[in-house]
């Protein structure tokens, strides 16, 4: 068992995660589904110990993280704004976290050529970037730090069909060649319907429906049928 | 030959009739310039409209009413006259030569400076609206522009009345120097100790939410309230000679704090304080929270993102900081006078003088107090773009 969430509770802004349980395996792809406002990102943050929950813990690898800070956790977090830093180049970026992780130089070197990010190295700034770059540098930059587990905070949005295509790619192939564990977090349930395996759908910051990908997508409780599936997305 | 009969004709015409009003030179200036006016007009006669050449000779007409006939100038006269139909042509420059008449004519004794800050505002009033077509932001420039028109007025001024003389006069007196040496040293260290100590409290300010924090945010504002006398007040009753602070300095390290440079580094650290810590909030609230989180999730710890992600960022901000809370510093005189007097800074040393000597032994001093202090600040910025373009 990679991850183990139990009993999750975090009150921010007069918003409420409740009662958080989840588990993920080793080297699955899971996606955690749930419409704007449903609290995936504050769950995704509470996962990377951005913050401590106001009870509840969280076990990685059998041993309890809740309270360890955020860069002791080794857990890899592709921001939805991608998070560059501005103020240095690309290849500053992507090696920032190499100051306190040392992952060998064959397993950079795969990376690099998965992500196809090698030509990217030379740029000096990052201002230019176009969308499709700027999610592949973020992405290379959370990734080369070698993590135990890959969160993805909306990856695909903000970026053209080409783009999406490619970044969907990456992430199938990192997930399947280099055994990477990902938590896959959109509105969309289309956009990774042929990759994910497991799934959990998030609605007003409680679990309301959990399982394999096929039977949350075949079989949707009556209430998200009704709340969620039933407007837009499927 | 119509040049030769318009200069016979004005020539008859200034000895028949100016003879009356004005001597034999000034009637010789003004024929020179009324000719010089005939020949241009007779160009612009046959090149341009007939509008332009009525405007042309309508702007003489208002010329002679006012300076002429109203203000008895009759030189002046003779040199807008000049002036007038050489940049007739040239129309972007004719609103500044309206603009030169009209504050010579109507505000003599301050025609200079009236003149610069009208073609002042003239200049950027026009660009703003050849930029945006927009009459909106022209009128709200107007309205703003008596801000800055009372700001530069008083300073526009006393650099008109200097001479470059008595400024350098000024300039090799040696207590002068060594006044503006204590300003610029002193407030270089007060700044440097508002950023050590300011810049980690506004990054706690900027970042973290606790009980109490809105008691302190406005206190960080308290220097700027109080008058400046009350906190050299303060400052005395605290570190004077008769304060345990005082007392413990003078006795174990033979320093006095009061009328020394320690007591004037205090007060300019107290009163200058507000506005690095102001900046440097500013400067770290604007740097998105998502890039410290990025850096903490890659193995940086809280210190590493400070000093990799979030003082390079807010670098730019807090320098700015830096350039205010020095430029109060160099300024601050209120509480130095009450604190200490000596060894004096600039400030004090023109006050000084201007009480044993009066307004006009100082303005030299004021003057080049106020270029001084200009070309620290300009250097400063120059030196924030170097920065800035470097990354």
């Amino acid at each position: 068992m990679l991850l183990k969430i139990n009993g999750f509770n975090k009150s921010w802004e007069g918003f409420s995660l409740k009662d958080i349980s989840l588990e993920i395996e080793e080297g699955q792809y899971f996606v955690l589904l749930g419409p704007c406002g449903a609290g995936k990102t504050l769950l995704l943050n509470g996962i990377a110990g951005l913050y401590r929950p106001d009870s509840g813990n969280i076990f990685m690898q059998g041993s309890e993280v809740t309270f360890l800070p955020a860069e002791k956790r080794n857990i890899g977090y592709l921001f939805q704004k991608d998070a560059i830093f501005t103020h240095l180049s690309v290849k500053e970026n992507i090696y920032y976290g190499l100051k306190y992780h040392k992952p060998d130089r064959k397993y950079l070197d795969t990376l690099f050529e998965l992500l196809d990010i090698t030509g990217l190295l030379g740029r000096r700034d990052t201002v230019n970037l176009s969308g499709g770059e700027a999610r592949k540098v973020a992405l290379a930059r959370s990734l080369a730090v070698g993590p135990r587990l890959l969160l993805l905070d909306e990856p695909l949005s903000f970026l053209d069909p080409l783009s999406r295509e490619k970044v969907t790619q990456s992430l199938s192939s990192l997930n399947k060649q280099i055994g990477l564990s990902i938590i896959h977090v959109t509105h969309d349930a289309q956009e990774v319907k042929n990759i994910a395996k497991g799934a959990a759908v998030l609605f007003d910051g409680s679990i309301a429906q959990a399982g394999s990908m096929g039977k949350v997508l075949s079989e949707p409780s009556d209430f998200l049928k009704e709340k969620f599936w039933g407007c837009s997305h499927v | 030959m119509i040049y030769l009969l318009l200069s016979i004709i004005l020539l008859c015409l200034h000895f028949i009739f100016f003879t009356f009003f004005v001597d034999a030179g000034t009637n010789a200036v003004i024929l020179a310039a009324n000719i010089l006016f005939a020949f241009n007009g007779v160009k612009l006669y046959r090149k341009e409209s007939l509008n332009k050449f009525s405007l042309y000779l309508f702007g003489y007409l208002l010329l002679f009413v006012f300076v002429f006939l109203l203000s008895k100038a009759s030189l002046l006269f003779a040199i807008f006259v000049i002036l007038y139909s050489v940049i007739f042509n040239i129309s972007y420059l004719l609103p500044y030569l309206i603009i030169l008449i009209f504050s010579v004519v109507f505000v003599t004794p301050y025609w200079m400076q009236v003149f610069i800050l009208f073609s002042a505002f003239y200049f950027f009033a026009g660009s703003i609206y050849r930029r945006t077509y927009s009459k909106f932001f022209v009128v709200l420039f107007s309205i703003g522009f008596i801000s800055i028109l009372l700001i530069i007025f008083p300073i526009l001024y006393i650099f008109l009345q200097v001479s470059p003389q008595s400024l350098l006069l000024a300039f090799k007196n040696n207590e002068f120097q060594q006044a503006l040496l204590n300003s610029l040293v002193t407030s270089g260290i007060s700044t440097l100790i508002i950023l050590i100590f300011g810049v980690p409290f506004a990054y706690v300010m900027a970042r973290k939410n606790f009980a109490g924090k809105g008691f302190l945010d406005n206190l960080i504002n308290l220097p700027i309230l109080i008058p400046q006398t009350v906190a050299g007040i303060a400052l005395l009753v605290v570190l004077g000679p008769k304060s345990p602070v005082g007392e413990f300095m003078f006795k174990n390290c033979r320093l006095a704090i009061a009328n020394g440079y320690l007591g004037i580094i205090a007060a300019q650290v107290f009163v200058s304080s507000p506005f690095l810590i102001r900046s440097a909030i500013t400067a770290f609230e604007g740097i998105d929270q998502r890039l410290e989180d990025a850096s903490r999730t890659l193995g940086a710890s809280e210190l590493s993102t400070f000093m990799r992600i979030s003082l390079p960022l807010a670098g730019s901000g807090i320098f700015s900081g830096c350039i205010l809370a020095l430029a109060r510093a160099l300024s601050e005189a209120g509480s130095l006078m009450v604190i200490a007097y000596h060894p004096m800074t600039a400030p004090i040393y023109i006050y000084d003088q201007f009480i044993q000597y009066g307004l006009s032994e100082i303005q030299p001093m004021a003057v080049l107090l106020v270029i001084s202090c200009l070309w620290a600040f300009i250097g400063l910025h120059w030196l924030r773009h170097q920065l800035i373009k470097k990354g």
